[in-house]
């Protein structure tokens, strides 16, 4: 028999590709977590589009934790060439905004020196796990909020099935 | 009943999960502070989901938060969220809110985020905070109903598996 729930690897695949792309490109990713929400989202769309049937919160939460943790592979692969371009935008902006120097707390322009040193293979994989697990979290966030905004809406089958079954039971007596 | 105590578990996971999360945000500039190098692990952590940039970060300790204020607001508001659902839902109530609801919490931080974006203008961070705080606000809503959710249909689906295995069986 025909599945007519869609497989969920393509929509978390794309909403995933879309997150991770956005998150790790300068500039763009001064949205934070909103790629990732919005990414999930996407996949939720995409997923209940194709859908035949209503899909459930839990379906919109499996799509969303894969696009996470396609999110965050996309974007760690990402994030290794783009790493100085990132790290120059982030200079800039301090830069500018160096006028309200005044506002800020002593010692707020050294703060960027400390960052960014750590950059081994085996603190990039734990990185990346953590990523996923967080990226994970919020795609599950967005994949719900997705399916409350896009899924097909169920219809009151329960409902009309149990007036169904009463009239079957009025008619024999 | 089994919805229930699910919902009640999940409830009280996401309450310990994001109080967590705000340790390892305050934490960050407080282990900076006393030179302590695990300091370099809590910003990590959260650099994936946030830009960390010192001039839109509140400060403790003379060190930025480890997220920004948008963010700040963001979780802080989770945790209201999460403070109010009981109250405003109820532990057994597992619909969502109106797209209209969903909508109206996401304009301001929609709008703002263009205008920064677009360099139409530049939110100082309390209001950042305060947009972040209405997002956050109505996730709980949506993450509490939904894990719950993701939760029960597993359950339910082992069951079927098992069943249909008893059948075969038998």
């Amino acid at each position: 028999m025909e599945n007519p729930k869609p497989g969920m690897f393509v929509p978390a695949l794309i909403g995933g590709a879309v997150a991770g792309v956005l998150s790790g490109i300068p500039l763009l990713n001064c949205l934070c977590c909103l790629w990732i929400i919005g990414g999930a989202m996407l996949a939720s769309y995409i997923l209940s589009k194709n859908s035949l049937v209503a899909l459930t919160a839990g379906d919109g939460a499996i799509v969303g934790i894969f696009t996470g943790i396609v999110a965050a592979v996309i974007d760690a692969i990402i994030s290794i060439p783009l790493a100085a371009i990132n790290r120059e935008f982030i200079m800039s902006i301090m830069e500018k905004i160096g006028e309200y120097a005044d506002e800020m707390p002593a010692g707020w322009e050294t703060w960027l020196e400390g960052g960014g040193a750590a950059t081994t293979f085996s603190m990039q994989m734990i990185g990346l796990l953590i990523s996923a697990v967080v990226f994970a979290v919020l795609g599950a966030l967005g994949g719900i909020i997705g399916i409350s905004l896009f899924g097909k809406k169920a219809p009151p089958q329960d409902k009309g099935a149990t007036d169904v079954v009463k009239d079957a039971d009025n008619s024999k007596s | 009943m089994k919805k229930r105590s699910t919902i009640l578990a999940v409830y009280l996971f996401s309450m310990i999960g994001i109080f967590i999360w705000l340790g390892i945000i305050f934490l960050a500039p407080y282990l900076r502070y006393h030179n302590s190098g695990w300091n370099v692990l809590f910003y990590s952590i959260l650099s994936p989901v946030c830009h960390q940039i010192p001039s839109r970060s509140f400060f403790l300790f003379g060190y930025p938060l480890a997220v920004c204020g948008r963010c700040l607001g963001i979780y802080f508001g989770f945790i209201i969220g999460t403070l109010m659902y009981p109250l405003v839902k109820g532990l057994s109530n597992t619909t969502f809110p109106k797209t209209k609801t969903f909508i109206l919490f996401s304009l301001p931080i929609i709008f703002d985020t263009l205008g920064n974006f677009l360099r139409i203008w530049m939110t100082p961070n309390l209001p950042r905070f305060i947009i972040g705080f209405l997002w956050g606000l109505i996730f709980p809503f949506y993450f509490i109903p939904g894990i719950t959710d993701f939760f029960l249909t597993s359950v339910i689906k082992k069951r079927n598996r098992s069943d249909k295995h008893l059948e075969i069986e038998t």
